[in-house]
């Protein structure tokens, strides 16, 4: 998976935020669902600019790793881990962000518990929720999926 | 479309939930939870993906409107 493709699948759901803040129009909300679900590689430049906020903290990680900002270990580590520990020390907007907002934003691990139609119910810890298939539409019972929001964001 | 706000709960029928949003009233599904009328939830793809607790609306709202 291209390095673009893995990050949008990730931001995908931070983009429905961005969009309520009129900070990207409704068709470039409509290009960046449709680089999630068709695996469409976005320009780095378009996506550097349009989760400027993301990107300055994923410079921080790269320099930790000692990698490019775009390598997928780089982006994997932002979102699976630091993104988790931004949100909970309420950094930047998450400060004023409700406690079940915070939640739902916060990237999990997460076992495919059962598959009705489009949707996963998944269950880490003691939770259960359900996310949407649509950018793991192959993920089966049994498997470890990443999921953020409302999605499951890629099979691991 | 998707709409990122909490919307309350203002019909159930069977796990079709009515949902009214102020501006406008959409349909999703209830696929997992309990909700009940004048519950607030968020919903992602027409489903309803989890409750937001009445005292967080607001807060919700306020930051979806502004932001920095």
């Amino acid at each position: 998976m291209e390095p673009e493709v893995l990050f949008i699948k990730y931001a995908l759901p931070c983009s429905q935020i961005i969009k309520q803040w009129n900070e990207i129009s409704n068709e470039e909300f409509s290009q960046l669902e449709e680089a999630a679900i068709n695996n469409k590689v976005l320009p780095k430049e378009f996506l550097e600019k349009v989760f400027f906020r993301a990107f300055e903290r994923i410079k921080i990680v790269a320099k930790e790793l000692n990698k490019d900002v775009w390598h997928p270990d780089v982006i994997r580590a932002y979102f699976i881990d630091k993104h988790n520990s931004i949100i909970d020390q309420g950094q930047g907007n998450y400060a004023l962000a409700p406690q079940t907002l915070k939640n739902l934003c916060k990237v999990q691990k997460a076992r495919v518990l059962e598959i009705k139609g489009d949707c996963l119910i998944v269950g880490y810890g003691n939770q259960k929720r359900v996310v949407l298939n649509h950018l793991v539409p192959r993920a089966k019972v049994n498997d470890i999926v990443t999921i953020h929001y409302g999605y499951a964001i890629e099979k691991l | 479309m998707c709409l990122a706000i909490p919307g309350k709960i203002i019909e159930i029928k069977n796990d079709i939930a009515l949902i009214d949003y102020g501006s406008e009233k959409r349909q999703a599904k209830i696929i997992i939870g309990d909700f009940k009328v004048n519950d607030y939830v968020i919903v992602q793809g027409k489903i309803i993906i989890e409750k937001v607790p009445e005292e967080q609306v607001q807060g919700w709202l306020n930051l979806l409107k502004n932001g920095t």
